[in-house]
């Protein structure tokens, strides 16, 4: 076999190992991060990420297009062309509403840098449910008995549930609330008062957790 | 002349090409800069208009956009629902659902995962199991009514 292409063979190798590396170089903008991830305060109604870039570039650098793919999500820099060596950085911030468990939003970044693609910038935020409470919906037929039926209420984090408190019930149905694990888990029961009537029923109430926090829940009970 | 290559030559360039992926696994999983993949496939199935002509009378409308799109103009019938508002606005879906009803979920177009979030939420907090997204969003709706 000729030296030479076992050596050409080991160039080839060397290059694409080195190529690896290679990856991570862009022209124009650096990134400190294209992914944070956080976990929201309970309560909190936005949580805020900060990503930081520099012109790592040779020339100016104009970020032309700053573009969240949720309305939920905002984005704001302080200004759009930034010199060679010059930093910013862009404010990513949730507008929590009433999202619950894991949100991951995604804001598409464009400049006019030669030969640059869109940056994707990854915003993922873990809003804990204290108080999980499923089925929310309980309903019967018109023509079904009016059967009790259950749903769950759990502590969703280590917080335990203190206390659960039931607002004045319609008089369209009955509710029994019972412990499954004290301070833990609980099963609200529900049925019509009568057969055979359409009812659309708010079943309302309160969790206090064991650190003071109240966390409302509803639920409803259809007969149609 | 047929050229044919040592298999110390063989197990030179396996050797070399196993050594370039273990950088190159390692820069793809801990790379502070690695692109942002996602393999996921929409976890609510997806529903094309066309597919649902057929039934377009019973099918209950759920718009999942802010409520300043909502206001601007949505699918005919259509209920607003989104996670900004998820409590306020539940009732109102509640006070027209009819057991059994087809739910189908929009939000601006194929680009928007809120319709697949409101979607999955319906199906995890109320357990409706007839509930769909609508492939293509409002955008679809908009190219579908003004041909």
């Amino acid at each position: 076999m000729p030296l030479p292409l076992l050596s050409a063979l080991r160039v080839v190798a060397a290059t694409l190992m080195l190529g690896c590396f290679a990856l991570g170089a862009q022209a124009g903008l650096t990134w400190e991060t294209l992914r944070i991830a956080q976990t929201a305060p309970a309560g909190a109604t936005e949580v805020v990420g900060l990503y930081r870039f520099a012109n790592t570039g040779n020339s100016p650098v104009t970020i032309t297009s700053l573009q969240p793919t949720c309305g939920c999500t905002t984005a704001t820099l302080d200004k759009r062309t930034y010199a060679p060596g010059e930093a910013g950085e862009i404010k990513a911030t949730l507008h929590i509403g009433n999202r619950v468990g894991l949100q991951e939003k995604v804001i598409q970044i464009v400049t006019d840098a030669p030969d640059e693609r869109p940056t994707t910038l990854v915003l993922a935020v873990d809003i804990p449910e204290l108080l999980t409470y499923v089925p929310r919906l309980l309903h019967w037929k018109k023509v079904d008995a009016p059967d009790w039926k259950s749903a769950l209420l759990n502590a969703g984090t280590a917080l335990s549930i203190r206390t659960i408190t039931l607002a004045p019930p319609s008089k369209e149905v009955l509710t029994e609330l019972e412990a499954v694990e004290e301070g833990r888990s609980y099963r609200l029961k529900i049925k019509p008062a009568v057969a055979g009537q359409p009812i659309n029923v708010t079943v309302a109430g309160t969790a206090v957790l064991a650190d003071g926090t109240k966390v409302p829940f509803s639920l409803y009970a259809l007969v149609r | 002349m047929k050229m044919i290559l040592p298999r110390s030559a063989w197990r030179e360039a396996t050797a070399l090409l196993l050594l370039a992926l273990v950088p190159a696994l390692a820069t793809g999983w801990g790379h502070p800069l690695r692109p942002v993949w996602t393999w996921a496939r929409p976890a609510v199935p997806e529903v094309a208009l066309a597919a649902l002509k057929p039934m377009a009378a019973t099918v209950l409308w759920v718009d999942a956009r802010p409520a300043e799109a909502y206001v601007s103009g949505h699918i005919p019938g259509a209920i607003a629902l989104n996670e900004d508002e998820w409590e306020r606005l539940l009732p109102s879906l509640l006070s027209v659902w009819q057991p059994g009803q087809r739910i189908v979920v929009y939000c601006d177009s194929s680009d928007c995962a809120t319709s697949q979030a409101v979607a999955l939420r319906l199906q995890r907090e109320l357990q409706i199991e007839t509930v769909a997204v609508l492939r293509g969003g409002w955008k679809s709706w908009q190219e579908a009514t003004h041909r």
